[in-house]
């Protein structure tokens, strides 16, 4: 225990100088727009110049940087930033998009997880055969596949021919326990609700789900070829376990590599997905990004882009911390 | 046994193929012209000269392996000369010569009358075998130029962000210490940002100031127009694309960053490193002239797989919104367009999105091959057909 205690003390103190570095990153992506966004914000080239004035003196538009800097990660963190072109604190926004997000990672990675494991597992244990060279090509074929064209192929087959699922709106429960409908309607045993979600989300989630399935798929068998070749195996052989214990063995010798592409990817699904939102017209972070883009919203963008960051690095570092206890051998 | 006799052993081995004997004079064709500037490059280099031989040989024995090179001379001879094979230029719009065109399905005939002249087509009748979008463009001719924009994009990206990465990993392994600590630290946050999200973002606030870079740097502005094949009337979308080319740039060079470091850390404890150090060769000449060479193989496999991811962002890029806008021809904005129309006009969103696919998967499929080929033990399968 005491050595997981230090990993993470040491992960910590490493944490804070990144978080730091990439709220100035965000920073100076904002900063290189050129062009004076208050004008924007005010309504164009109409604007009355006194709200141009007085918004370029509440964002603090015409002071240095580093002030602006300071202002605006104060505001940001104390939850006192609004956004000029909502009029809505920024953080709130962001949690209104938040559930859709949720939703779709989950989903989606529970794609990748039943799909892409056994397709890699398979693929290893008939190594060299008709299958695993069609489970190999099939997975170069998934990460060659632009998401949005599969989209459209798969909304062709399953809506236009099929009907079988739903396009528009955002089915929500009337009760909110956890703020997420999928999961709300699972804890209240609300069928039809679910029912409705699923309709709507599993199609978006298999899209998203599906370059991570190959890459999964890829992975395992490599991994898990790695662990069959093991000395390890030959004495579980010698003493004549069963099978399955045999594949547990070797699953969890060949768990570390797989364990850190499925951290990299829930971070990054939690991180929104544009391309598939947009696809699909949900609204989740990814979208909220686009939006404030297209609304010259740049303190939006920043605040998601902030937040974003502050996913990916967070679920890296858990992903850091999982390796020291599914692999007691990893040392700091 | 001598080196000679070993290389006669090696070519015994193989029963020749024509491939083979194709690479034979590649590979005399390079060494030829190293010799030409270099006088005794050959001699010198000859064992790295046998060792590329065979790795095109086993190359050639790798069916996967073929047809990623297949598909990717494919793509980059449409992208060369595509322009020129195409029928129509990239916003011809054929509605004005004849209204069939309008969301012409595949194979429509049209004629083309005296009047179409001003947009430089001839009278008389055409196929659009592809058909034709709300304008009439003809689809193909707009298929043929997006392979030209695809691949300017990513050969620009590939020139310039991995091999900033690759910098940085080379210094940042060879001097460790301090160095290291604090090159690391930075690339770690820019890792921090997911990479299509932190494309996205960039692309979006890049284009104001790359447009007054342009305006104050002509040559660069004729050289991008040249290059797109786009005409000077078209210099304003220019400024997205080349957001996205600066944006790539910025994303693209921190995993080559990592990598090269993590190569370069166990590379440098090698023999040669430690004499060309006790000869006093200067540390940038060890670092690229001695330490790069050795660690190529595993940079060249993700510079493979990554001219792929590239052209798939960028398609992504404008899909969104981003990047190429019309009248630049440009596969993904090509989908996004054509997607108002879906499923009516599929052809729209079909076509281009295999297009896509189909040079993505040519540049998958060679770097797949090249991690085989540059492991040993699966390279001895390829090169045998030997099955494990």
């Amino acid at each position: 225990m005491a050595e997981i205690r230090r990993l993470l003390i040491r992960r910590l103190i490493t944490f804070i100088p990144t978080v730091i570095g990439v709220t100035f990153i965000v920073f100076v992506v904002a900063a290189v727009i050129p062009a004076n966004p208050a004008k924007l914000w005010a309504g164009g080239e109409k604007a009355s110049p006194e709200v141009v004035q007085r918004l370029i003196e509440e964002y603090r538009l015409n002071e240095p940087i580093w002030v602006q800097y300071y202002f605006f990660m104060s505001k940001l963190l104390a939850n006192e930033m609004v956004s000029p072109v909502t009029h809505n604190k920024v953080w709130e926004d962001i949690l209104e998009y938040l559930p859709v997000t949720i939703q779709l990672t989950i989903l989606s990675f529970t794609f990748i997880l039943v799909l892409g494991i056994p397709l890699g597992i398979i693929s290893a244990l008939k190594n060299n055969t008709w299958i695993d060279t069609v489970i190999r090509i099939a997975a170069l074929i998934g990460v060659s596949t632009p998401i949005f064209w599969l989209a459209y192929l798969l909304i062709f087959v399953f809506f236009t021919q099929l009907r079988l699922i739903t396009l528009a709106g955002t089915p929500e429960p009337p009760y909110s326990i956890t703020g997420v409908p999928l999961i709300d309607s699972i804890l209240m045993l609300d069928f039809n609700t679910l029912g409705q979600i699923l309709a709507r989300y599993t199609l978006p989630a298999f899209v998203l789900a599906y370059p991570g399935i190959g890459v999964v798929a890829r992975l395992v068998r490599n991994s898990f070829l790695d662990a069959m070749s093991m000395d390890f195996v030959e004495y579980i052989d010698a003493r004549g376990l069963p099978k399955m214990r045999r594949y547990r063995h070797i699953l969890k010798n060949a768990m570390v590599p797989i364990v850190t592409v499925l951290g990299l990817m829930f971070g990054g699904l939690l991180s929104g997905a544009p391309i598939t939102e947009t696809v699909f017209g949900l609204p989740g972070l990814g979208r909220y990004m686009l939006q404030a883009i297209n609304n010259y919203d740049y303190l939006a963008l920043m605040g998601g882009l902030f937040l974003i960051a502050i996913i990916y690095v967070t679920v890296n570092l858990i992903v850091d911390i999982l390796y020291g206890v599914i692999d007691p051998r990893v040392r700091y | 046994m001598s080196h000679r006799e070993e290389r006669l052993l090696l070519e015994e081995v193989y029963e020749k193929t024509f491939l083979d004997r194709l690479a034979d004079k590649l590979i005399d064709a390079i060494a030829s012209i190293a010799e030409r500037l270099r006088p005794g490059w050959r001699q010198r280099n000859q064992s790295r000269l046998d060792e590329w031989r065979l790795m095109l040989y086993a190359l050639n024995r790798s069916p996967p392996g073929l047809i990623g090179l297949a598909l990717i001379t494919g793509f980059v001879f449409v992208a060369l000369f595509g322009p020129f094979i195409a029928p129509f230029s990239y916003d011809t719009p054929l509605t004005l010569c004849d209204p069939n065109a309008y969301l012409a399905p595949p194979q429509t005939i049209i004629t083309v009358g005296e009047e179409c002249a001003v947009f430089g087509v001839k009278p008389g009748n055409y196929t659009l075998i592809l058909g034709a979008d709300e304008y009439g463009r003809d689809l193909w001719s707009r298929i043929l130029y997006g392979a030209r924009t695809s691949f300017v994009v990513a050969v620009l990206v590939m020139l310039v962000g991995p091999w900033i990465g690759i910098a940085i990993g080379l210094v940042a392994g060879y001097y460790g210490g301090y160095v290291d600590e604090v090159l690391m630290r930075i690339t770690d946050v820019f890792l921090a940002f997911p990479a299509l999200v932190f494309a996205i973002a960039l692309s979006a606030v890049l284009p104001d100031r790359l447009a007054i870079v342009l305006e104050e740097n002509k040559w660069l502005e004729e050289f991008l127009l040249a290059v797109f094949m786009l005409r000077p009337e078209h210099v304003g979308p220019l400024t997205r694309l080349a957001a996205v080319i600066v944006a790539l740039w910025i994303v693209w060079w921190p995993g080559y960053a990592r990598l090269v470091r993590g190569m370069v850390l166990s590379a440098k404890e090698n023999t040669y490193v430690e004499a060309a150090k006790a000869l006093g060769v200067p540390a940038t000449r060890i670092m690229f002239q001695h330490i790069f060479p050795n660690i190529i193989g595993p940079i060249l496999v993700y510079l493979t797989l990554d001219f792929g991811a590239v052209i798939l962002v960028e398609a992504g890029l404008s899909f969104l919104g981003l990047g190429a806008v019309p009248p630049i021809a440009d596969w993904g904005r090509i989908i996004y367009d054509g997607a108002q129309y879906f499923p009516n006009a599929w052809w729209l969103v079909f076509y281009p999105g295999l297009a896509i696919l189909l040079a993505v998967l040519g540049f998958n499929l060679l770097g797949d091959t090249l991690r085989d080929i540059l492991d040993p033990r699966m390279r001895r399968r390829i090169e045998f057909r030997v099955k494990a």
